[in-house]
């Protein structure tokens, strides 16, 4: 899935990822990036951002991924971070009910300072780790279809979902959305 | 948060850099810092990133200026469009802070858009006149009587053409050569040597070489050539440009945060002040102690708790007594419904610009500086601009804010006035420098930011603390991974 069609148009969206520390949001990038997981993940991936592209019907998506470079560890991610960003992914650890209370505050900050027409998705990580469960999937669901955003369980250990969550993301992305840079290179 | 990501347990570890205040000159300096392998703790005693160079949201933006009312939507527009800078500035786009983000990388984090226009008030013409500073927009303006315009031609024809480095090429004239000595003579002599009127010297001095009063006369000549050629070369230094101004979309705040994402990226460690687990803020007013050895710094402490650092930086409101005042900026900060008068940019309003109105046509020692930013750079919604008017105090600094404003900012809030002003508020403030640079007591103050109307003194200020703390002066490069 990595590599685009040779024709159709590319479009490169900037797709940011957010949550509590330690809930695996650099293991879902490196996962789909890299096809990678490490048990002890370093808390940040040493890149402003990576990029990965996802091949939709006649088109091809190019994300540029945001991570939070451990920013939100003392709750000091700054809001530049998810300025103009297309599409975010708000993470939760399903072994961890505060991280979902906070994943719930993060879709609501979006949705006051995001881009207005972000498209949210909302990811339960770590559903490899179903004993030890603190989260229902009912409810994170029920969550989601209230506040109109995508839900869906994911495993970066298992790769589980996880190209599943970028496809899934990546196709209500209107072409419209597609930053116009003034490069200053 | 997870029991062992206390904030006390983070102060315990060894670090390089411990840096007070987010503003743009010390998240710079993290910046540079982690790149360069040093392990920063960042901390401010706000909640939000920027210090004084932040950009608030509208409500933060009243509290403040101190405002008892509320921003109100059927007044303002969409509230949540709105990002008010409080310290207004351009990049000039061939400046070093262009420089610097190409060198670090951080380019890519932001977007930016061209400024629209550059203005100079002109007594002469009695109004607000565009900066005619290319042969085509001399030709056009109305600033100059027309043997005028044919001299100003060939001082910037000139001044584009010589090369500073190289001395030989430092000869004008075209009948008869003439050497001129720019490293030792003045800028009344180089000035008189091209008999240009003071007019036009008014213009090319503060509106161009942005200078914010007389100085120049007095100093080496070449100052004003650099200063000349930079603005030349920024008007066309990216496609597009109408002026040689650069500003980021949603305010100049996503500077400062953008270089303390760069910090992150490489290692840096961020505290605001917010809640942190069971606790309140911990980072409030007056709660940072620098730490001391034989006078040297070897940390700070935070309520009993401390961070061990070989050095300590900082924005001049972190360190109240090693720091004295020099001088204080008055300004106007305006939520205006209209275009200011003589802002058009052939037949559309310019949504950004800047004005100088040159201190010696309005009776004063000091220019006086306008900056609108609107709509097209996302800091305001549609149909609003936001004005800023500033200026350093002449007269007494004392007595009711909008009181000196009035006496001080007379010929900016009189173009602002007949602008129908949603909002006016006035502020004060105190330039403050640090008593000493740092080398023996390894606390490192930068200068609060001035009244220039861009950034050029501002990067000064942090490559210069960058060399005093690193030892060696930064190579810029033309970015992370290339070879130059």
């Amino acid at each position: 899935m990595a590599a685009p069609p040779a024709q159709g148009r590319v479009f490169q969206y900037k797709l940011v990822l957010l949550g509590d520390s330690a809930v695996g949001k650099s293991s879902l990038v490196l996962r789909f990036v890299r096809g990678q997981f490490f048990e002890y993940q370093e808390s940040t991936i040493g890149a402003a951002f990576l990029t990965q592209t996802v091949a939709l019907n006649e088109t091809t998506v190019k994300f540029e991924i945001w991570d939070t470079a451990g920013q939100e560890r003392y709750h000091s991610l700054a809001p530049m971070y998810y300025r103009g960003a297309a599409a975010a992914i708000v993470v939760y650890d399903i072994t961890n009910r505060d991280s979902f209370q906070r994943a719930k505050q993060w879709v609501k900050e979006l949705q006051r300072q995001g881009n207005p027409n972000i498209v949210i998705a909302l990811a339960g990580n770590k559903s490899d780790l179903n004993s030890k469960r603190k989260v229902e999937p009912e409810e994170a669901e029920s969550y989601a279809s209230d506040n109109g955003i995508f839900f869906m369980e994911t495993s970066a250990k298992t790769a589980t979902n996880v190209n599943e969550l970028f496809v899934a993301i990546g196709a209500p992305l209107p072409p419209a959305c597609q930053a116009v840079h003034f490069a200053v290179a | 948060m997870a029991e062992d990501d206390t904030w006390q347990k983070a102060f315990g570890e060894k670090w390089d850099a411990i840096v007070l205040g987010t503003g743009l000159k010390e998240c710079l300096l993290s910046g540079l810092l982690s790149v360069a392998g040093k392990k920063v703790l960042h901390l401010d005693r706000n909640p939000y990133y920027g210090g004084a160079s932040a950009s608030l949201d509208v409500t933060q933006f009243f509290d403040k200026m101190g405002s008892s009312e509320k921003p109100v939507e059927a007044e303002l527009g969409k509230l949540r469009d709105y990002s008010i800078d409080l310290i207004p500035k351009f990049l000039m786009a061939g400046g070093n802070l262009v420089k610097v983000l190409i060198h670090t990388g951080v380019s890519n984090y932001i977007e930016f858009k061209p400024v629209d226009g550059s203005f100079v008030y002109s007594n002469k013409a009695g109004k607000v006149c565009k900066v005619p500073a290319t042969p085509e927009d001399a030709m056009k303006s109305s600033l100059m009587s027309m043997m005028e315009k044919t001299r100003m031609m060939q001082f910037t024809l000139w001044v584009s053409k010589v090369q500073l480095a190289d001395r030989k090429t430092w000869v004008a004239g075209t009948m008869t050569k003439k050497k001129l000595e720019l490293d030792t003579m003045t800028g009344k002599e180089f000035f008189k040597y091209w008999a240009l009127e003071q007019a036009t010297i008014d213009f090319l001095t503060h509106a161009c070489c942005l200078y914010l009063d007389e100085s120049y006369t007095e100093l080496p000549a070449i100052e004003i050539v650099k200063k000349m050629q930079l603005y030349l070369e920024s008007k066309t230094r990216f496609a597009g440009m109408t002026s040689p101004f650069l500003y980021p979309l949603y305010g100049l705040g996503e500077l400062p945060q953008a270089f303390a994402r760069l910090a992150a990226v490489h290692g840096g460690t961020y505290m605001l002040n917010h809640a942190m687990g069971d606790e309140g803020p911990v980072f409030g007013e007056g709660k940072f102690e620098v730490q001391y050895e034989a006078g040297v710094a070897t940390g700070i402490k935070v309520m009993d708790t401390v961070a061990n650092a070989s050095v300590v930086i900082g924005d001049p409101s972190y360190f109240p007594t090693l720091v004295k005042k020099q001088g204080a900026v008055v300004r106007c900060i305006a939520i205006v419904n209209a275009p200011l008068a003589s802002t058009n940019l052939g037949s559309e309003p310019a949504g950004s610009y800047q004005v100088i109105f040159p201190g010696s046509t309005i009776g004063r020692k000091n220019d006086l500086y306008l900056f609108c930013c609107s709509s097209p750079h996302k800091v305001a919604p549609a149909g609003k601009y936001i004005i800023f008017c500033s200026t350093i105090i002449e007269g007494p600094a004392t007595g009711a804010c909008e009181g000196i404003a009035q006496r001080e900012l007379a010929a900016g809030l009189e173009l602002i006035s007949a602008a129908s002003p949603a909002k006016m508020f006035y502020d004060m403030y105190d330039l403050m420098v640090p008593v000493e640079d740092g080398s023996q007591s390894k606390v490192y103050i930068s200068e609060s930011y001035d009244a220039t109307s861009h950034f050029e003194t501002t990067i000064t200020d942090v490559l210069a603390m960058y060399e005093r703390i690193v030892g060696e002066k930064l190579i810029l490069t033309s970015g992370p991974g290339s070879s130059e």
